[in-house]
């Protein structure tokens, strides 16, 4: 699908991979519709980048996506790319220590929940509402007439400790590819999910340092973490490759996470 | 290695979707090795037939209620005693177009199937590792968890944008699970059923449970039985090497987009 002119929605688009493919969509000459929560990093967008059309408004909102997606028809016409990469890494273990009686307790549910609904339904929410959007048109000539890219995550296939939430929801990101590519189909909507390693966002600079230098360690090649533009690169070769669909592109640099050291004592003994 | 019934005999083993399908029949193998068998599903009356039929426990809770299933765990502990097995059974498939007739599904349509199938997965596990720890003897083995994922995660069709999310999930949090609890002794695994006779495809919509069907297996060409699921949950409690893994039981199949 070519992107000069044609209408684009990005979540998560303030920061990190979102902020980045805004900026490089908008380079191409797409009509740019940028989805975040409000405050400053939105702000800043809107000042940094008066052609973007900024949208405050969460994700998992059924109400306010609807009201985004709306003005968003009215203002810039109807999107044909969507990317979603509003998401949060929310990192938490299913038990916890209670500080009074010292006895491991479950964890709230609700820690588990957040972060299965920004990323998940989330995800699905603008998905629905951008793909009804384009219900009304006929593919039979085999062009594409949409295209759809969510952000997975390595997390998908190799979560580390504390990632059930996200590693969750993430798997759920990426199995939900190929039913929606084939649903969609009959739309001329093509549906493709991005799984990055680690990259250099705001979400990664949370991450332990420990942890982050064993991220890096592991990464083949180039032993650094991604940097969003590359994301954003990515996204554009999959919005123009036409035959690109139903499937998952890892781009983390060949890494395989792993758990932080094992402990000495773990370690067999010859 | 030890045999399966030296493995679970007296053991506390707790089966979510118990009364029926995959979930019933699992129970029924474990109270066979002398496991004490405890079943949760969502219907007061069929639990309490289902249980009474096996010489169980049953409770009738929402798996996705946090303080329902906190306070059905804390129960098991008080009269059964502290959980070492935990077989997540419960979903529901509901199938659903994306947009059917130019109009989007309900947001709530598709938070349901995660809200069951994922966050009441979540849900059970959070309340039965805190057992599981308490209860270990020395660096023994604490406690197994298994999830039903589906087949639907890695090739789901079409209307099951919902449903392959969900069993999505179930399995990509298997390997973070088996990683965080192995300090603890507790191995988690996943099962990715095929196609399957169970009261949830049977009870399909005609249509959808047409298309269910329709997908045959290389071999055996028939639909996978509850007691094919329970011997497979019977395998890893035997087993103590599997750990963080997610196993397809679908005599070789790989879903059509269509049939």
């Amino acid at each position: 699908m070519q992107i000069d002119q044609t209408v684009a929605v990005v979540t998560g688009a303030a920061s990190g991979l979102g902020r980045a493919t805004v900026e490089r969509l908008a380079a191409q000459g797409a009509r740019v519709a940028a989805i975040d929560l409000p405050g400053a990093p939105l702000d800043a967008l809107a000042k940094a980048m008066p052609q973007v059309l900024t949208l405050s408004g969460d994700v998992c909102s059924e109400a306010g996506m609807a009201e985004a997606f709306a003005q968003l028809r009215q203002t810039l016409g109807t999107p044909r790319i969507l990317v979603n990469c509003a998401g949060v890494l929310g990192p938490a273990r299913v038990f916890k220590t209670d500080k009074t009686t010292g006895k491991v307790v479950p964890r709230e549910l609700d820690v588990f929940r957040r972060v299965i609904e920004v990323n998940l339904v989330g995800t699905f929410n603008t998905i629905r509402l951008f793909a009804e959007g384009l219900s009304g048109e006929d593919a039979s000539d085999g062009e594409d007439r949409g295209v759809i890219l969510n952000t997975a995550s390595v997390a998908a296939y190799e979560a580390l400790s504390a990632q059930t939430a996200y590693g969750a929801s993430k798997a759920g990101v990426a199995s939900m590819t190929l039913p929606l590519a084939r649903e969609l189909a009959r739309f001329g909507i093509r549906v493709m999910a991005i799984a990055p390693g680690t990259f250099e966002t705001g979400m990664y600079e949370v991450v332990p340092t420990h942890t982050r230098r064993t991220l890096i360690d592991d990464v083949p090649f180039p032993p650094r973490p991604g940097r969003p533009e590359e994301f954003a690169h990515m996204v554009q070769a999959l919005i123009e490759n036409g035959m690109m669909n139903g499937s998952v592109v890892r781009i983390d640099g060949a890494v395989r996470m792993r758990e932080p050291t094992a402990p000495r004592e773990a370690r067999p003994q010859p | 290695m030890q045999d399966v019934r030296t493995r679970i005999e007296g053991r506390v083993a707790v089966v979510t979707g118990g009364a029926s399908g995959l979930g019933a029949a699992t129970a029924q193998a474990l109270r066979a090795a002398g496991a004490r068998v405890v079943l949760i599903d969502l219907d007061a009356d069929t639990v309490e037939a289902a249980a009474s039929s096996m010489d169980a426990i049953g409770f009738a809770a929402d798996v996705a209620d946090a303080e329902r299933i906190e306070a059905v765990f804390r129960q098991i502990e008080d009269h059964v005693g502290r959980v070492s097995l935990l077989v997540n059974c419960a979903g529901i498939a509901d199938p659903a177009s994306v947009v059917r007739r130019g109009v989007a599904m309900p947001l709530a349509a598709f938070r349901r199937v995660i809200e069951i199938n994922l966050l009441g997965a979540i849900n059970c596990i959070r309340c039965a590792v805190p057992q599981m720890i308490e209860g270990r003897i020395g660096d023994g083995e604490a406690g197994l968890i298994v999830n039903t994922a589906s087949i639907a995660a890695f090739d789901g069709q079409m209307g099951q944008a919902a449903y392959a999310a969900s069993k999505g999930g179930v399995a990509g949090m298997v390997l973070p699970l088996a990683r965080e609890l192995g300090e603890h002794g507790i191995r988690v695994m996943g099962i990715a059923p095929g196609v399957f006779e169970t009261p949830m495809t049977l009870n399909l919509a005609p249509k959808s449970r047409d298309v269910v069907f329709a997908a045959v297996p290389p071999f055996p060409k028939r639909p996978g039985h509850a007691d094919e699921f329970a011997a497979l949950v019977m395998a890893l409690v035997a087993n103590p090497m599997l750990n963080g893994e997610v196993i397809r039981l679908d005599g070789g199949l790989r879903m059509p987009a269509r049939v």
